[in-house]
């Protein structure tokens, strides 16, 4: 049991940062210009339609996604969006042209996806796609009511080869959701044609805006084409029809507002009760100031920093309770709480060897043991090399690590703080581990490896192909080294990743105990259990 | 004869404050209230309430039968009348006095005496008080004019306290203003006699409070000043009257004195005059206890209410005129439930909260409680509030911060004026005549600063924000508003249409509101907000009633009413009016293009099925158009009669 007399014994974790010094400064300036840049991209994708259609938008007396979104939740509450950037780096407009994120409506924790019609007429491109399925699976696997706010002009036409297979995928999402009783709601705000159509199709609850809302298979040039019928749209699939003849509305709005409001109503009556524990353990401030995180993670993601030292401006209290502190030092391991929920923690201080992977694969079983969510701080530049460690067994270790992290049926929170490379990535609950969420700090890099030895590797590949061949290795496999290396650097960064949802954003560092505090709050709508067994241990 | 059990016949302030000198003299205290009245403040004051039923004073407070019998089942032997109601009715007090109770006022006779307005003119005459011309005897009405002069006023005889009463600048219009004076004196009092007096403009209203015993002794208890009024009633008084010439306040004194020693008169009474530069002239004499007997009784350092009851058990006064002296200077001021931008139209409804700021710097005497219930039945005065310091102006700086600070959380009041004319540089120079507000109609639309507006402003807001924060079962740890992503702000919509949209980054509050950018910082403990802008803190409390956030601080007060972000429109007058509900035959139309329907009135009958259908209006709302005559045909659906909210 915790009891008072054992939070006051929890260790609580110092710092050793010097806020003084110059380090801190250097790394600090060199995040603020990261955050800085991260800013002017969320600030871009915001507008991403350009002004002329917001502008339009807004003459024609329609609210734009946001200020949907912000009708939609509850007064003052925040709205953690998610995959903001998606798109960066691709050929599809940033932000994917949806908004997608979580929000609180009536007293609930939905999921709220939203067209945003202002950025190619709510078309959708293969991001956007990518984007609407990750918001699905955060609410399928954390069991949240999902509300789609829906005025989509269909697909990006010249893109559909990489959009319509993929894309039917969604509306099988939205069934599968209401099978699972995860409630879905479609509010219909303006076309939502041919295979949008199936979006309120496919919805438990329907609420279509008067005059606006519009929801038909084929329109009336396709219906002309098809059967020579004379019609229009309002005829064909308007929200009077299908509120009063088809059904396919379950409620007319008045307007847009009228629809929110509905929207929240129905939300109101789902009953909806979490199926995880409620918060268990004083949730007080770490007595370490959060904005200090600014300077703590070391402008060079080669040089090694100290997690302790963010988990010391994360943690309830900065109180930390390390697991095997003599061992394994490189792998932080350890329980704590954020915003009362209790948490294990594994934190990278450095590369993986044998031990730190065994402490990590034992500490991943007794929290599933517990039924302890797990947070996973990534600064991982991967497992040790070399013939020593490969004859003491690093592959086992790393597998004993990557099997604990596979079969982990605890909710998992991935953090990246620095680098991301190679098997740590994996052994650390990356992407491809199904973590409940991830975020990243700007300063974030992941590759398979850190570009330069990358390079170096396929330099020595290189020469000792050319070597084999007789032929030189000249300036010109230099140069084309060197673009691999500066096309990896580019592929690394957190903006790159975030851009392909490698991740559900990129956060300021400020906001680390914010942005977990509400995951975790958000992951216990599902229940917390842990593993009944595991893969087999090579031992 | 002691008196043991005391009725009071009266409702609001004056039953507490008889009842507290009665308890602080062992007598135990009767209060009766009307079914309007059953929770009111009165109730709580005495020792034992009566329901005499009824809700208009006519049918409560008004009728001495239900009084009398109130008196008779609680073993009353005293009757307190207070002021207003039977305070000054002669056949009450006989009756009480018949009914073998004791009275606490002057006899039957010397109330019906000064209740007739030109008898006590008569009597003021006899006792060589100074009288405005005037003449009651109107039937050559040419004559009678040129005799008083103009301007004049035309006042009913059975008047009094201003009403009854209309002001003629030329002959030409006398005839009229006579006419209409007594139609309205007999409307009002039963009694349509009028006279004409002198009207002189720019006086100031002072009176003389006179108390005298049964054994022969007169005294008077100074002078106060009345002069500010609105629509001749007193809002402001204050003692001792300001800017006297020591012969005017003694001649004036005399004069009082002689009046009431020519009638024997017994209690306490007010003489008012009109006073203008050295001149005074008798107004009317009231035979009762005076709203504003406060402020003499803070000067004079006495308590008139244990005079009448002393005088009413035939003891003699204790002192004698030599013995009265003043100290200091007291006001005081009325509060009451009136909008004086409109007339001074009455006001009512819940209060939530009446509350001055530091009880211990003022005399409290409040008519309603806290919360409780402004009436539509009765006067609407809410409180007196009463200051006495050692001279005027502090006086007048300690009631200004009495109101300013006050909690009056309910109904629209005149607080708001009461503290511009206590802060009027006329006002502070004793420039005051009955006029006074006339004069300076601005004063009535008066309201806080902006700079207090602002700082109220932000206080309303980061409470409102910190309640919805509470409200929030998940993410209550997380900054309000918080977003990872550039967003719109948070906007509200207060009563009255205005909008506003806000940012928060930890304290710091960014409001726009009507084009004016307001930054600040607030910290929110429970009701307690501290504001600093320009650095400089301000501590408002910020209170929630009735969906409204009422604002105080040693700036004023404010209440913003923050809106529903939504509010539930009618489905079926969205969709422009009612529709068939099934495939079925008009039967009948019962309404017409033009017409004005309410909520359930029926607009068509159907027959569908071997069933009549009403289709009813769903809320209030015209008919713009009726499509269908009886013997249509009609689908499901159809749209029947097109209706505009």
């Amino acid at each position: 049991m915790i009891t008072p007399e054992s939070i006051a014994a929890t260790p609580v974790l110092s710092s050793r940062i010097d806020t003084g010094g110059a380090d801190y400064a250097s790394n600090r300036a060199a995040m603020i210009a990261l955050v800085d840049e991260v800013a002017a991209q969320h600030q871009q994708a915001t507008v991403a339609g350009g002004q002329k259609y917001i502008d339009r938008h807004k003459s024609r007396g329609l609210l734009l996604a946001r200020e949907r979104i912000a009708l939609l939740i509850d007064q003052d509450t925040p709205f953690l969006e998610l995959s903001p950037l998606a798109g960066w780096g691709t050929d599809d407009p940033l932000g994917a042209g949806t908004v997608t994120g979580i929000g609180i409506v009536c007293g609930t924790e939905c999921m709220i996806l939203a067209s945003d019609r202002t950025v190619r007429g709510g078309s959708g491109s293969p991001s956007t796609i990518r984007k609407g399925q990750r918001a699905d699976e955060i609410a399928r696997v954390n069991r949240l009511p999902v509300v789609n706010l829906v005025e989509s002009a269909g697909a990006d036409l010249p893109k559909q080869a990489e959009i319509f297979v993929p894309g039917g995928a969604g509306f099988k999402h939205l069934t599968q959701l209401s099978a699972a009783g995860i409630p879905t709601i479609a509010l219909v705000f303006g076309p939502s044609t041919a295979g949008g159509a199936y979006v309120p199709g496919m919805s438990d609850y329907t609420v279509f805006v008067k005059e606006r809302a519009m929801a038909y298979l084929g329109g009336p040039p396709l219906v002309k084409m098809a059967i020579d019928e004379d019609t229009d749209e309002e005829t064909l699939g308007g929200a009077e029809m299908h509120s009063r003849v088809s059904g396919l509305s379950d409620y007319l709005a008045v307007d847009e507002r009228d629809a929110l409001r509905i929207g929240r109503q129905i939300v109101a009556h789902l009953n909806w009760r979490k199926h995880g524990p409620l918060p268990s353990r004083p949730a007080d401030d770490p007595i370490h100031d959060p904005d200090e995180l600014l300077g703590v993670a070391s402008a060079d993601v080669r040089i090694p920093f100290d997690s302790r030292e963010v988990l010391a401006r994360t943690l309830d209290g900065s109180r930390f309770d390390e697991f095997k502190p003599l061992y394994g030092t490189q792998l932080v391991c350890g329980w704590g709480s954020l915003w009362g929920y209790p948490i294990g923690v594994l934190a990278n201080n450095g590369i993986l060897f044998g031990e730190e992977a065994q402490k990590g694969a034992q500490f991943i079983q007794l929290c599933n043991q517990l039924d302890v969510p797990l947070l996973f701080v990534q600064n991982i530049t991967g497992f040790m090399v070399g013939t020593q460690y490969e004859r003491a067994g690093i592959i086992k270790d790393g597998a004993k690590l990557i099997n604990a992290v596979s079969n982990s049926t605890v909710p998992h929170l991935t953090l990246m703080i620095g680098a991301s490379y190679g098997a740590g990535n994996y052994g650390m609950s990356g992407k491809a581990y199904d973590p409940r969420f991830i975020f990243t700090w700007p300063n974030h890099r992941i590759a398979v490896m850190g570009p330069k030895q990358l390079a170096g590797v396929m330099e020595i590949i290189g020469r000792r192909a050319a070597e084999g061949r007789g032929e030189d290795f000249g300036d010109a496999q230099i140069a084309g080294i060197r673009a691999l290396e500066e096309q990896v650097e580019y592929e690394s960064t957190a903006l790159f990743a975030t851009g392909h949802l490698w991740d559900d954003g990129i956060i300021d560092p400020r906001d680390t105990r914010t942005t977990l505090g509400m995951a975790l709050s958000i992951v216990h709508n599902n229940e917390v259990a842990g593993a009944p067994g595991f893969g087999v241990f090579r031992m | 004869m002691t008196i043991r059990t005391l009725l009071i016949a009266n409702r609001g302030e004056i039953v507490g404050r008889v009842t507290r000198t009665a308890r602080r003299l062992g007598i135990t205290t009767v209060a009766v209230c009307s079914e309007a009245d059953r929770d009111a403040l009165h109730t709580a004051q005495a020792d034992l309430v009566v329901a005499i039923g009824g809700d208009t004073p006519a049918t409560s407070y008004l009728d001495i039968d239900k009084v009398l019998d109130a008196a008779a089942r609680t073993g009353a032997d005293a009757v307190h009348p207070g002021y207003g109601f039977l305070a000054e009715n002669a056949t009450f007090a006989r009756q009480v006095i018949e009914a073998g109770l004791t009275w606490v006022g002057p006899t039957p006779d010397q109330i019906s005496l000064m209740g007739d307005k030109v008898r006590a003119k008569d009597a003021a005459a006899r006792a060589g008080v100074p009288l405005l011309p005037s003449t009651s005897v109107i039937d050559d009405l040419d004559t009678a004019g040129t005799s008083v002069g103009f301007p004049l006023l035309v006042k009913a005889a059975a008047g009094g306290g201003g009403r009854g009463m209309r002001l003629v600048t030329e002959p030409a219009a006398l005839a009229d203003a006579v006419s209409v004076c007594a139609r309205e004196a007999t409307a009002a009092f039963g009694d349509g006699a009028v006279y004409l007096e002198r009207f002189v403009e720019g006086s100031r209203h002072v009176e003389v409070q006179i108390v005298g015993d049964t054994h022969g002794t007169v005294v008077h208890l100074a002078d106060r000043d009345c002069s500010v009024q609105r629509r001749h009633q007193k809002v402001i008084e204050e003692a001792p009257a300001t800017g006297i010439a020591a012969t005017t306040r003694t001649a004036m004194f005399e004069a009082a004195v002689a009046l009431a020693r020519s009638i024997d008169y017994v209690g306490a009474g007010t003489v008012e005059f009109l006073v203008k530069g050295e001149a005074f002239h008798f107004l009317e004499m009231n035979t009762r206890l005076q709203v504003e007997h406060t402020v003499t009784e803070e000067v004079c350092g006495v308590d008139l209410v244990e005079l009448q009851l002393d005088v009413a058990e035939g003891r003699p006064l204790r002192f004698g005129q030599a013995d009265v002296t003043t100290n200091g200077h007291a006001i005081e001021a009325r509060l009451y439930a009136e909008d004086p931008a409109a007339a001074f139209t009455p006001t009512y409804g819940p209060m939530h909260r009446l509350e001055p700021a530091d009880l211990t710097a003022i005399r409290w005497e409040p008519g309603v409680a806290s919360p409780g219930l402004v009436s539509t039945f009765y006067d609407p005065m809410l409180a007196k509030v009463v200051v006495h310091r050692n001279d005027r102006s502090r006086a007048l700086a300690s009631l200004v911060r009495a109101l300013r600070t006050m909690a009056v959380h309910g109904p629209i009041t005149n607080r708001d004026m009461l503290v511009a004319v206590l802060n009027h540089a006329d006002f502070a120079g004793g420039d005051v005549a009955t006029d006074f507000l006339e004069r300076h109609p601005d004063l009535l639309d008066a309201a806080p600063g902006d700079h207090t507006a602002r700082i109220h402003l932000v206080a309303a807001v980061a409470s409102h924000v910190q309640t919805n924060r509470g409200d929030d079962p998940h993410w209550r740890l997380a900054p309000a508003g918080w977003r990872n992503v550039p967003s719109p702000p948070q906007s509200l919509t207060f009563q009255g249409g205005r909008e506003l949209t806000y940012r928060i980054d930890g304290r710091r509050l960014s409001i726009s509101i009507d084009d004016e950018e307001i930054e600040a910082e607030a910290s929110v403990v429970g009701e307690i907000v501290q504001v600093t802008s320009g650095a400089i803190r301000t501590e408002v409390s910020v209170r929630s009633a009735a969906g409204s956030l009422w604002c105080n601080s040693a700036l004023g007060q404010h209440v913003f009413s923050p809106q529903p972000r939504f509010v539930v429109v009618d489905s079926e007058l969205a969709a422009g009016g009612p529709t068939a509900p099934v495939p079925g035959t008009i039967a009948a139309v019962t309404v017409a293009v033009g017409d004005r329907v309410s909520p359930g009135q029926v607009l068509v009958v159907m027959e569908a099925m071997k069933m009549e259908h009403h289709i009813e209006a769903p809320a209030e709302a015209v008919v713009v158009e009726v499509r269908v005559s009886p013997g249509d045909q009609v689908d499901a659906g159809a749209v029947l009669v097109v209706l505009e909210a």
